[in-house]
Parts: structure tokens; C-alpha cells; sequence
């Protein structure tokens, strides 16, 4: 039998320094100076399809020529450290970069095969076919009725008085508010918790019928139960749209996505199930951030 | 915008990782010198020394029980992810073979005081040659076991993992031997019976510490290995993710 050092090991215990083991598995993982994307950016059932996108804030490169894929029925997250452009590249998604004054992007963007920053794709029906929710809720300064039906009546999506009362009605069912405000429809949805607010934010977004929702760290103004609501949303809302979701919550990207993208400095360092990036993540820097060990 | 830093940003998360895996060694510490004392035990064959084995299996089992209550709480305070997550999954499982192994080697010195009992017919020592070697096997298997649990050592994880083939070898060869002693004289077959329980007990030593150098590779890898072929260990660890 091969033997080693006798050391027993009470003794090791007492001298050894502890080991970290994200360092001392360093060298299983992809190196940290590796910017290459580390897992598979295309899925089989693709929603939207970007590829290498670059983006520039003046002179300022914020996004490196990113590639990836959001399928259908999924909920993507995209994680990353202050200023890593997660938050860059969900607003080229619906082209709210467009409004940015010195943001220049280049790269391809498709939407169901459609090229959609084509010279002839109008902004305003593509932002209601990717809808958008912020971190802080924005309703408008109206009846909670009218933030939900201000989109489909400028759409045209209602033909009349009940066929809107209808999308107003489902959508705040959808977004899990109804039951909440259903005796208060025409108070100011200003009115409402910063929680509800969000769910009105979700439903005004979902009453335009859209294919795909982002969503810039819908929950960091929340408390834990509006939080949780959020999420229980979010999840139901997968049956029917694809979602893309920043959060700073790590928690919140294992709990809610099945596919998780790390970026770091403009790089999409790496992109795989959320199980896998929260178990056994293979780049190093993933791993690091992941961890808390820096950020 | 970003920092770098050695271990976590929250250090107070390092050092309770640190200190988890600091008592998993203390306790493999207690069971290591337990599987001494067996050994000792299976040659001197003292009774003192027998009841000594039983009553400190209590430490072990306490220290279990602590750690079981350290991972709870690391768990609730800091939901680890990745590395960190393996680690404490890792740590909880190797507890529980390590009180598992405490267990056995009680059930070693059970049957050494049954040995003894002066109603039996005195025992040939030479009975529990097998025993003893085993034991040593057992032994060497365990340090290094801690000691790749220690350094992360996946090498050394591996080789554990691969002797406990040679401790199941010699097992079997142990019975054969054990079945000739009967052949040879009938009246040998109660302290047959006991040392087949001493010499199975060595043998789930190994097979526990084939398992902590399992849940090693698990810790640095992140690869299940438990129900790999041993003879493909190696292939199997070191294949790209």
C-alpha cells in the first residue's frame, strides 16, 4: 500500500492555514484573465437572437461583442457586478438605448427572425412586443384602470369599451393584483404599496401582448413578501413570455431563471442552466463573483 | 468597481468555513485514533481498552452532532453557492461517515470483549492476523482520506478511493482463511463468527473512507463519483468539464 507523510490529522488541523478552496481548485476552473464565453450561448428554441454586440457610451466600450441566445418560455437571468453591462445590454433588447444621447450599439438583434433594428421596424409596437419593467415602479399619474389600458387603447388592441374592461381585467388577474384592487379601479395606482405599484408595472407591460419581458432589478425596491410575489409571478408569467431579468440577488437568479449569464466588464463570461452556475460554475471569475468573493 | 480579494469579501464567512472544516478534521482526528486503539485492542485483546473505544465513541458522536448544528446554521446565515455549497454539502456527509466508522470500530471492541469471555475456549491469536492487517489498511486509508480533505488533494482522494479494491480483496481472502480454521477444528467456530464481524467492520471503515475521499472530489470538482467504476476514477476526474 502506498503511504504519504504521517501526519495525523488533529496535528494538521492545528497547523494547517485554512484552505480556500476556490483557490485551491484554481486550477480546475477556466483561467480569470480568459474572457472567452464559457458555456453554450444558443438554445433550441430561440425568442430573440443577439450576436456580438458592442456597445459604446462615447468613447467608452460598454458591452464587448456579446453573442446570446433567450428562448421561448424561459426565464433568463443575467448577473454581473456594478457597471459589467448587464443592465446595457437588456435595454438594447427593445432598443431603449436608442433614447440614450452618445450610446452607439452594433451587432445583430432578432425578435422571432426579425432583424429589429432594420431601418423600417418602428420602436414603439417593438417595445410593446418586448415589454419593459424598471427597478423602481413608475406607474403613470392615472387610475390604476387607465395604466393598464393606456397601452392597448394606443396599440389599438381594444375594439371597444368592453374588449378593453377585458384586457384590464386579465392582465391584473395575470399579474396577480386583481383581486387586490378590483373595488378601486379608478383610484390612482400612485396609491398603491411599492409592491402593488410593481404588479401594476407587470400588468400594464403584459395588457400589450408581448413575446418577451425585461426586467431591470424589478425587486431591489421591494420588501421580502412583494418580493416573493414578484417571483411567483415571474414564474407563472414563463408559461406564456420569455423573460429577461438583471438582479443583483444572486438568490433571486437561482430561485426564479433557468439559465443564468454572468458578465463581467462588458464580457459575457459565461452562460448555462442556473443549476449548473449555482453548483458547479466553470469559470473562475464566475465562481468568484458567485461566492462573494469580490463584487 | 471591482475588487479582487483572498476568500470572501465578508471574512467572518472564511473563517466559519474555515473552522466547519477544522472540526470535520477533529473529529477525524477522535475516529483515526479510535481505529488505533482497535488495532491495538485486536493484539492485547484488554477489556479496559475495549469499554475505553465504546465510552469515547460518545465524543465522536458528540462532535457530530455539533458540526451537524454548525452546517444548520451556515446554511440559514449565508445560502452558499458553487465551491462554498459543495463544501458544506461535502462536510455533511463526511460527518456521517465518520460516526458511522466510529460505530464500527464499537463494534469491533463488542466482539473482542465477547472473545474474552473465559466461557469461550481460548482464542489462537493467529485468528486474527487478517483482522489486524486490515486494520492497518483501514488506518492508512482514513489519514489519507483526511489529509486529501485537508489539502484538497484530488491525487490522493483517487488512491484512497482505489485501496479500499485492496482492503475488499483482502477481505475476501480473510474469509477464505477464516473458513479453514473451521475445516481444521469445529470447536473454532464461535470465535470464527466474531472475528467475521471484527473483519467486516474493518471492512466498512473502508468503504466509508472510500466515500470521504469520494465527497473530496465532489468539494474540488464538483463530479459525483460514488458509483464510478474505481478503475476509471482516475479517467473520470481529471475529463474535462
Amino acid at each position: 500500500m502506498e503511504t504519504t507523510t504521517a501526519e495525523t490529522p488533529a496535528r494538521n488541523a492545528a497547523l494547517s492555514k485554512p484552505v480556500d478552496p476556490v483557490k485551491a481548485i484554481g486550477s480546475a476552473k477556466i483561467d480569470r484573465d480568459s474572457r472567452e464565453t464559457v458555456g453554450t450561448i444558443t438554445v433550441d428554441n430561440p425568442r430573440m437572437t443577439t450576436r456580438n454586440v458592442n456597445v459604446w457610451y462615447g468613447a467608452k466600450q460598454a458591452i464587448k461583442d456579446i453573442s446570446l441566445d433567450i428562448a421561448k418560455n424561459e426565464v433568463a437571468a443575467l448577473i454581473g457586478p456594478s457597471g459589467c453591462g448587464k443592465s446595457t445590454y437588456l435595454r438594447c433588447l427593445n432598443r431603449m438605448n436608442d433614447t440614450v444621447d452618445g450610446c452607439r450599439v452594433t451587432g445583430e438583434f432578432y425578435l422571432d427572425g426579425e432583424d429589429i433594428y432594420a431601418k423600417n421596424i418602428d420602436v414603439v409596437p417593438l417595445r410593446a412586443r418586448v415589454g419593459i419593467v424598471f427597478q423602481k415602479p413608475n406607474p403613470f399619474p392615472k387610475s390604476i384602470y387607465e395604466n393598464v389600458a393606456y397601452g392597448p387603447r394606443i396599440h389599438g388592441l381594444a375594439n371597444n369599451k368592453t374588449e378593453l374592461d377585458e384586457i384590464v381585467h386579465s392582465s391584473l388577474e395575470r399579474a396577480g393584483l386583481f383581486n387586490e384592487v378590483k373595488d378601486r379601479l379608478d383610484q390612482p395606482g400612485t396609491g398603491l404599496s411599492g409592491g402593488q405599484q410593481q404588479r401594476l408595472c407587470i400588468a400594464r407591460t403584459i395588457a400589450v401582448s408581448p413575446e418577451v419581458i425585461l426586467m431591470d432589478e424589478p425587486c431591489s425596491a421591494l420588501d421580502p413578501i412583494a418580493t416573493a410575489r414578484i417571483e411567483e409571478l415571474i414564474d407563472e408569467l414563463r408559461e406564456n413570455y420569455s423573460i429577461v431579468i438583471v438582479t443583483h440577488s444572486m438568490q433571486q437568479a437561482a430561485r426564479v431563471s433557468q439559465r443564468t449569464a454572468y458578465f463581467h466588464l462588458g464580457d459575457l463570461i459565461e452562460v448555462g442552466p442556473t443549476s449548473q452556475i449555482f453548483t458547479n460554475p466553470r469559470h473562475k471569475l464566475t465562481e468568484e463573483y458567485i461566492t462573494g468573493r469580490f463584487g | 468597481m471591482t475588487e479582487h480579494t483572498e476568500g470572501h469579501t465578508v471574512k467572518r464567512y472564511d473563517g466559519e468555513l474555515a473552522h466547519l472544516r477544522g472540526m470535520v478534521l477533529e473529529m477525524g482526528g477522535l475516529v483515526l485514533a479510535q481505529v488505533d486503539q482497535s488495532i491495538i485492542l485486536l493484539e492485547g485483546l484488554s477489556i479496559d481498552l475495549a469499554n475505553g473505544i465504546i465510552i469515547r465513541d460518545k465524543d465522536v458522536n458528540e462532535l457530530d452532532v455539533r458540526i451537524h448544528h454548525e452546517i444548520l446554521e451556515l446554511l440559514a446565515r449565508r445560502a452558499p453557492v458553487a465551491t462554498d455549497l459543495r463544501t458544506v454539502l461535502s462536510v455533511a456527509k463526511v460527518i456521517t461517515e465518520l460516526e458511522r466508522m466510529g460505530d464500527e470500530i464499537v463494534k469491533i471492541s463488542r466482539q473482542v470483549i465477547e472473545i474474552t469471555n473465559t466461557e469461550h475456549p481460548p482464542l489462537d491469536k493467529k485468528m486474527l492476523r487478517d483482522a489486524k492487517a486490515m486494520g492497518k489498511m483501514a488506518r492508512t486509508m482514513l489519514r489519507d482520506a483526511l489529509n486529501s480533505f485537508d489539502s484538497l488533494d484530488l491525487d490522493q482522494a483517487i488512491r484512497v478511493a482505489r485501496w479500499d479494491l485492496e482492503l475488499d480483496n483482502e477481505f475476501q481472502a480473510a474469509m477464505r482463511r477464516l473458513t479453514t480454521y473451521i475445516l481444521e477444528d469445529y470447536r473454532n467456530i464461535g470465535h470464527t463468527l466474531n472475528i467475521v464481524l471484527i473483519i467486516k467492520a474493518m471492512e466498512r471503515v473502508g468503504d466509508h473512507t472510500k466515500n470521504i475521499a469520494e465527497y473530496v472530489v465532489y468539494m474540488v470538482k464538483g463530479k459525483d463519483v460514488r458509483h464510478t467504476d474505481l478503475s476509471k476514477l482516475f479517467d473520470e476526474v481529471y475529463a474535462a468539464n
